[in-house]
């Protein structure tokens, strides 16, 4: 039986002052790439845009749950092939074009220019809707990366 | 399979007492709560505490640790869950080793990764939401170390941020470990493991 009752858990937590806890090795360089910014910033204003909650955008993209969550919480994580081949049919976007963005394909046209596209503000939120600025940068670029693609 | 979940309680900023859950097993959910929810709050903060109070582990990302680590049989997950809410995640590995003159040699459980909810830090923000969630995710590693017959002793290495809270919890501090990124190593004994989860006994 465990030995963490009632009791114990508030004697516990009246020690506790809101220390940091944090245990473990320091951070992962790798953590810090954003050399995918560009693919998964793409996708959280897109499920944004069809008001998609992880989990739906996952179901109707028929992905695991867990590349759609590494998709846009890792910028170092490589999608397979057929990951960006079902997303690229559930946005409408040329399958070359995200091949290319998500790194998978040699990236003959785009390097930082697409870093440089005003996708910054697309971290919160599960399904909150776009703004005026999100869903103007979002159709700009998605017109410029169907036009290098075609 | 679904994991094990034992009823725990915390105090939230009032000093009311909240029921939570403890979860042998870090879930999809827990994991969304880190993406959606712990991320998004860290990188608002940040932009408020100056660079010098910036949390060490800003960049961890448990959607990595979950990948590197799930599935292997050496490793367990946990979670601390209140409000519908993630308040608290530990990763630990059953194959360590302890470095304590006496015991050394013997098998520990070692917290790989340990980490609270950023609303749950005093620095991040004050007052916290809910206190209590560093030593419940202790107090369930000594239950696995008491469980594998490791006898309760279990070991980390501390982000220099985070040493006076295993100082507070009774740990001997082994001091900086050249071996792994300088960071210092704690441990705990079978006594003081006893003595954590037990604290109004006195010692044998």
């Amino acid at each position: 039986m465990s030995k963490l009752t009632k009791e114990w858990c508030l004697a516990m937590a009246h020690c506790e002052k809101g220390e940091y806890i944090n245990a473990g090795s320091f951070p992962d360089a790798n953590e810090l790439e954003q050399k995918n910014s560009a693919f998964m910033n793409l996708v959280a204003l897109m499920r944004k845009k069809l008001h998609l909650s992880i989990e739906k955008f996952a179901e109707k993209a028929d992905i695991d749950i867990i590349d759609a969550l590494q998709i846009e919480g890792n910028p170092s994580y490589s999608p397979s092939i057929r990951t960006v081949y079902n997303i690229s049919a559930l946005f409408k976007i040329p399958n070359k074009a995200l091949m290319q963005l998500s790194g998978i394909a040699k990236n003959r046209y785009y390097d930082t220019q697409y870093d440089t596209l005003p996708f910054a503000a697309c971290t919160s939120g599960n399904t909150d809707k776009l703004s005026r600025e999100e869903l103007v940068a979002l159709e700009q670029f998605v017109a410029i990366i169907a036009k290098k693609t075609m | 399979m679904t994991c094990a979940i034992t009823p725990v309680y915390l105090l939230n900023h009032s000093g009311e007492v909240k029921e939570a859950e403890l979860s042998a097993e870090i879930s999809i959910k827990h994991l969304e709560d880190w993406h959606l929810r712990w991320r998004p709050f860290m990188i608002e903060k940040l932009k408020e505490i100056p660079p010098e109070k910036h949390p060490q582990h800003q960049h961890w990302n448990w959607l990595k640790k979950h990948q590197a680590l799930d599935g292997q049989l050496s490793m367990r997950s946990y979670a601390v869950t209140s409000d519908n809410e993630t308040q608290g995640m530990m990763w630990v590995r059953t194959t360590g080793f302890s470095q304590i003159p006496g015991a050394n040699g013997k098998p520990i459980v070692y917290i790989e990764y340990i980490e609270s909810a950023p609303w749950n830090v005093c620095t991040l923000q004050n007052p916290v939401k809910y206190r209590g969630i560093g030593r419940i995710l202790l107090g369930a590693a000594i239950e696995l170390s008491q469980k594998e017959e490791f006898k309760g002793r279990i070991g980390l290495h501390a982000l220099s941020q985070a040493e006076p809270f295993y100082h507070g919890c009774g740990f001997s501090d082994l001091g900086v470990d050249h071996n792994y990124h300088n960071l210092r190593y704690y441990e705990m004994t079978e006594q003081q493991a006893r003595q954590f989860l037990t604290p109004g006994e006195t010692n044998v």
